[in-house]
């Protein structure tokens, strides 16, 4: 063999390698590294192969990334998604005994309300006036029987056993603002 | 993470913040549509957050797993065929370009996704995971579920056929560096 048919050769066998790996040499196998180093420095057109393989690799990064406002919108869409599927959960802060998560997932509305206005913070009857003056407001729309609910339990007006322990919310209670004003 | 899997959703947050824009860069060059790679890219998330409780995250941190979950997603997308096809429309960009050679790089880039998205799923799929993510050959096929071999195959073919449909930008850019 000849050494242009060696060169002619190296040149198939470096172009079928860069076509795979394409022009960085830390991709390339270790064996073909050493092979192919002097090949590339002897033989212009080989050379000349490695130059467009590093052109096609340098087109490649200049595929767009995903922009900004793509991704603050799917963010939100993954956060909603993520709350509708599972809750978060409540912590415990004050000494006494922790809540399961599923219990206080399940309680957690009437437990924003618990924590707005404390227990015992307000006198009973006020709350029972505000009751009154809501029931009317809420009658037609249905949700009459659980608001009154809730301000009975506030109240103490319920058989719910006394908890010792308040809780901390975090923020991302589904439905939940901290600072909504119910009446 | 443990923070995510107690039910954390502040720290889940982070999470999505840290990983969400790579996750969406590797399913957007495998599939051929925007729309279906946030669909991936939301349920690699969901995954992680339903998931966190029982992750066990090694050295390399939570990547490679969602790595994992993409391409097993993208996969299953090409073979249910459930791809949209892709339309005419130029994304759009989140500043206007002012120079000419801003939007020379711009079209350059839309050129490139375009011959990128008109690979076949398999070799977009192949060249996403090797040259794009930086998995090994062997990687590649494990996660594909082919031989060495056919990885090999897949992506000389996939960079051949862009060294064809991407000629012009590939002349220009060598000519360039020619002149310098």
């Amino acid at each position: 063999m000849t050494k242009m048919d060696r060169q002619a050769e190296d040149r198939e066998a470096l172009e079928r390698l860069l076509d795979i790996y394409g022009a960085d040499r830390t991709r390339w196998p270790a064996r073909e590294r050493l092979r192919f180093a002097s090949v590339v420095s002897e033989d212009k057109a080989a050379a000349r192969l490695l130059a467009e393989a590093d052109a096609l690799d340098r087109l490649l990064e200049l595929a767009p990334r995903a922009s900004g406002a793509d991704i603050d919108a799917l963010k939100e869409r993954i956060m909603a998604a993520a709350l509708r599927s599972r809750p978060p959960q409540l912590v415990v802060v004050a000494s006494g005994k922790s809540t399961s998560g599923a219990d206080m997932a399940a309680r957690g509305r009437r437990s924003a309300f618990a924590a707005k206005f404390g227990r015992g913070e307000w006198p009973a009857a006020a709350m029972l006036a505000a009751s009154l003056v809501l029931g009317v407001m809420l009658g037609s729309a249905g949700a009459f029987d659980a608001t009154v609910q809730e301000m009975a339990e506030v109240t103490g007006l319920t058989s719910a056993p006394a908890d010792n322990s308040r809780l901390a919310l975090g923020d991302e209670i589904e439905g939940q603002q901290p600072d909504e004003d119910l009446l | 993470m443990a923070a995510a899997g107690r039910g954390d959703a502040a720290a889940f947050r982070t999470l999505v913040d840290r990983h969400l824009s790579g996750v969406l860069v590797v399913a957007r060059r495998m599939l051929r549509d925007d729309a279906e790679a946030e669909d991936v890219a939301q349920e690699a998330m969901l995954r992680m957050w339903r998931s966190a409780e029982n992750l066990e995250v090694g050295a390399l941190g939570l990547r490679p797993w969602l790595r994992r979950v993409v391409s097993n997603l993208c996969v299953d997308r090409m073979r249910s065929g459930r791809r949209l096809t892709v339309t005419d429309e130029v994304p759009e960009q989140a500043e206007p370009a002012t120079q000419h050679s801003q939007l020379e790089a711009q079209d350059t880039s839309q050129r490139v996704d375009a011959a990128l998205k008109e690979l076949p799923d398999r070799q977009r799929m192949a060249l996403t995971l090797f040259h794009y993510e930086g998995l090994s050959q062997v990687e590649v096929g494990r996660i594909m579920g082919i031989s060495d071999e056919a990885v090999e195959s897949l992506l000389a073919r996939a960079r051949r056929t862009l060294k064809a449909a991407l000629r012009d930008e590939l002349r220009e850019l060598l000519s360039d560096e020619q002149h310098e």
